[in-house]
């Protein structure tokens, strides 16, 4: 795509979301409208492993680790304070926190690929079982009790800033997720357009070429895991406004389905990962209602397939289609859609063009 | 600190590279045996030996790659052996690795954009200025045209023409140039040894090759290693014409 | 007095059972730098085993020590056959692939064996040191892991097969080239791992309920094991078992079986940390 139709794209996706994010209260049943904002949520959750895994190159196993923390963070905070509105920033602080010293912990340790995986999924571990052993009175953050097992039912929704008086109603926090997500999403492309982004993807392409040049990798790679820590943690407050916080959102079962999300959406993506969660919850969520096959059976099948047949995933599937048909038009012959082959050590297959449309590199160079 | 007496033999100037009795093991093997290098500010000068010689291995000694299991190594009057490579390519030193270590995903602009953000970003400058430099070593490299071309796409020469440009638009004060001419087509040596003409004065360099039509074309001073160590060291007429290393390098085609 | 021998017999029971979850995922991971994350699935599979053939009249130590093995074993050639062999040298893809896998198999074990809890009765009784009991089952299940580990060690190092499987780990092109069909010995590889685990879940199947997704308590465990005992598949695994299963039963004996619990994995991630080869990356380095 040229830069202006790539620009034309991303003012028709704007629009359309604006669109949705209004209509879409006045369409859906309550009930329906908070599973969207679950799904919202989750698609913020998607794009937070976008980031740290797809343009960090960061195999991160435990995204939900931020998310629980976040959702707890905001639970916690809110119930104390009585007001939601520095719990909120709490919640965003205390997961980019956590992930700054884990970060550190693994990149000033020089730690591996598959070995990040390993640290990142036991630090999940960690917090699902210290988090299911907290059932009693014992364990109390100020007048939060953690509830154990079963979390914290009494979850505080989200009020107007410093107005306790004014608790949200399920149709705010609605527009509030559904605008965070399009704002996180147009941020992140902003992100990855500005010196930092690009240095960011530079090390996700050639680690060893960018410490000869005299980047310090460690920084770079702690800064988009903190970020992406802050951006789960926002995650989880959304999440708990919609169901409410417990050990489950350290569970397995998250940290395993954001990986899927994002492997079937198109790592190295932005787009693809937030499509990929919302339309695989839809369809989880409607095979759960027909009880006819188990949604694990489904999601295992997807990522099976997705990883032997469709490794690039969806979004660049999908772009890749479409170049080839715009192709034969193209005045000046262009380069192969053919990606070279990625190395096996993160599998990124639209590295340039994604983060601005499938602009070409030009586009993200120069004036920003 | 006895610098000067060990460098008296090249230059009465004070080296901007100097390693004393560099050693590299890898478990038993020794592969660099007390290499004593140095070379003069604005200096070229070229290394070969047969493979195995140790002269990569060298490079990323003194790129920080490795860390030497002995010995010393001093760049601009400082002891930069063990540091990490980040810290000495702030100090100054670039390579171009003999693999070509590029952004295969990157176009030719990010690559070279990289390098110059760097070089500003080090010496306080503005980052606005950075599109402007980038353009700038393109034009003067020769690789405009290539811009926008993804680098995984581009031909064997192109990559090394890349690669090279980056190293150069970091403008260090010293540069590694690991067979820089190799899979080149002639017109591209020829182009890419005059380039290296030109660089010489503004910068230091030192060049592994093993093409002796490239080294002829270039090279004033040669060092020659062989098995780890300092062979000899003359310049390029008498060292190729030196019996000895005909045999190392006659020695290298038999078992090739 | 009594105290010490019991707690000595837990760090030991401990230490033991460590080994038994992790040994297939270790023999798959140090012979293939395969990561199978559906690892404890196969577990899962192997203490179904267990249930269905006692149902079926087999005797119980048959069905544990016979049935559940070639069981899974044969799972295990199934899934090297279509969908391992096609992922060699992308680690990260064959993560991703098993753990697809993993979800299949809980999806599937929920459809077909029920989400309840099932189980067999543990055999043999308990037995007295003291004033303290401790179960003769777990004794028994120290001495068959024992087994377990010279078997595998007499295998690697004695038989022609043990020596085929090192060399084509060594280097697949070689042994390709001597003759050896290479994919055979992945094939074969990856089922003799994929039956320890089986071994595993049937051995496990008394001490806990089994459910389709017990597997998901295991894998993390043998999953942080295997990495910190690093490349040697048998010496890593028992040196970081016995590491890991002391403090986890330490821990546990100080304090709570949770905080035990996460003594194993913090301990496992320091240890990641200082070592990030694993234990045999620093130590042990020609161990088997």
């Amino acid at each position: 795509m040229t830069r202006r139709a790539s620009m034309a794209a991303s003012l028709v996706g704007f629009g359309v979301s604006v669109a949705a994010i209004f209509l879409l209260p006045s369409v859906l049943e309550l009930f329906t409208l908070i599973n969207a904002t679950i799904y919202v949520s989750m698609a913020i959750l998607a794009l937070s492993l976008a980031l740290i895994w797809g343009y960090g190159g960061i195999l991160c196993f435990g995204q939900a680790a931020f998310f629980g923390l976040g959702g707890y963070t905001y639970a916690v905070a809110a119930i104390n304070f009585g007001d939601s509105t520095w719990a909120v920033v709490l919640a965003m602080v205390v997961p980019a926190l956590f992930a700054a010293l884990l970060g550190y912990f693994m990149f000033w340790g020089r730690i591996g690929d598959v070995y990040l995986g390993v640290i990142t999924l036991t630090m999940t571990l960690i917090f699902f079982k210290l988090f299911n052993a907290t059932a009693g009175d014992a364990y109390k953050i100020g007048k939060a009790a953690l509830g154990g097992f079963n979390g914290i039912p009494s979850t505080p929704p989200l009020n107007l800033p410093w107005d306790v008086g004014s608790p949200l109603a399920p149709e705010d926090i609605w527009y509030i997720a559904a605008s965070l997500l399009v704002l996180l999403y147009f941020g992140s492309r902003w992100l990855l357009r500005t010196s930092f982004g690009r240095v960011v993807v530079s090390i996700r392409e050639n680690e060893r070429r960018s410490e000869l040049l005299g980047y310090d990798v460690r920084r770079y790679k702690l800064g988009i895991f903190t970020i992406g820590g802050a951006m789960a943690g926002i995650s989880g407050i959304l999440f708990a406004n919609c169901v409410f916080v417990s050990p489950t959102m350290f569970s397995l079962f998250y940290s395993a389905q954001v990986i899927i999300w994002v492997t079937v959406g198109g790592i190295g993506t932005l787009l693809g990962p937030i499509i990929g969660a919302i339309a695989l919850q839809m369809i989880v969520a409607k095979l759960g209602t027909l009880e006819v096959i188990d949604p694990n059976v489904v999601l295992g099948s997807i990522l099976l397939l997705f990883v032997l047949l469709v490794p690039k995933g969806l979004l660049p599937l999908m772009q890749s289609g479409f170049d080839r048909l715009r192709r034969p038009k193209a005045p000046v012959p262009v380069e192969p859609a053919i990606r070279p082959t990625a190395t096996p050590a993160a599998r990124r297959p639209e590295p340039v063009s994604a983060p601005v449309g499938s602009a070409p590199a030009t586009n993200t160079l120069g004036g920003s | 600190m006895n610098a000067p007496a060990a460098t008296t033999r090249t230059t009465r100037v004070e080296p901007i590279i100097e390693t004393r009795g560099l050693v590299m093991r890898f478990g038993g093997v020794e592969v660099l045996r007390g290499i004593d290098f140095g070379i003069a500010p604005g200096e070229l000068r070229c290394l070969v030996g047969p493979n195995g010689a140790g002269k990569s291995t060298f490079f990323k000694c003194l790129t920080g790659q490795y860390h030497p299991s002995g010995g010393e190594i001093r760049f601009k009057d400082k002891a930069i052996g063990g540091l990490p490579s980040v810290e000495i390519a702030r100090r100054g030193i670039g390579i171009k690795t003999q693999v070509p270590s590029l952004y295969d995903g990157l176009s030719a602009r990010e690559h070279i954009w990289l390098a110059v953000k760097r070089r500003i970003a080090n010496t306080g400058g503005l980052l606005k200025e950075v599109p402007i430099a980038v353009d700038e070593v393109m034009e003067s490299m020769g690789i405009a045209h290539l811009a926008d071309r993804t680098v995984g796409q581009l031909a064997h020469g192109q990559r090394q023409m890349v690669e090279l440009s980056m190293v150069i638009g970091a403008q260090p004060d010293l540069i590694l140039l690991d067979e820089p001419a190799a899979g080149m087509t002639h017109d591209e040596v020829e182009r890419l040894a005059a380039l290296v003409m030109r660089l010489r004065g503004t910068c230091s360099l030192i060049v592994v090759e093993h093409d002796m039509q490239f080294i002829r074309m270039i090279a004033r001073q040669v060092t020659v290693l062989h098995q780890g160590q300092v062979l000899m060291e003359d310049d390029v007429e008498t060292v190729l014409r030196d019996r000895r290393v005909r045999d190392v390098y006659l020695g290298k085609r038999e078992v090739v | 007095m009594d105290l010490a021998v019991v707690v000595l017999l837990q760090v030991i029971a401990a230490v033991a059972s460590l080994v038994l979850i992790s040994i297939g995922l270790a023999v798959i991971f140090g012979m293939m730098r395969v990561i199978n994350l559906a690892h404890g699935e196969f577990i899962m599979l192997g203490a179904y085993a267990v249930i269905y053939a006692t149902r079926w009249g087999v005797n119980l130590w048959v069905a544990m020590l016979v049935v559940a093995p070639i069981v899974v074993g044969l799972i295990g050639v199934v899934v090297e056959r279509t969908v391992i062999r096609f992922l060699y040298g992308r680690m990260i893809d064959t993560m991703l692939a098993t753990w697809g896998l993993s979800l299949l198999l809980i999806g599937a074990a929920t459809m077909i064996f029920g989400n309840v809890t099932a189980g067999v009765s543990a055999p043999l009784g308990g037995v007295t040191i003291g004033e303290y009991q401790t179960s003769l089952y777990e004794l028994v299940i120290v001495a068959i892991v024992t087994a377990v580990v010279l078997a595998l060690m007499a295998v690697l190092r004695f038989t022609q097969a043990g020596l085929i499987a090192r060399a084509t780990m060594q280097n697949p092109a070689m042994a390709a080239s001597l003759g050896i069909d290479t994919s055979k010995v992945y094939a074969v590889t990856f089922g003799a791992g994929a039956a320890l685990s089986g071994l595993a879940g049937a051995l496990i199947s008394p001490l806990s309920g089994v459910v389709p997704t017990m597997g998901v308590a295991y894998v993390a465990k043998a999953f942080i094991t295997v990495i910190s005992g690093g490349a040697a598949i048998i010496t890593g695994t028992l040196s970081a078992s016995t590491l890991l299963g002391s403090l986890n039963t330490l821990a546990t004996f100080v304090a709570t079986p949770v905080i035990g619990e996460v003594t194993l994995l913090f301990a496992a991630i320091v240890l990641l940390r200082i070592l990030p080869q694993g234990i045999t990356g620093k130590f042990f380095r020609r161990a088997l």
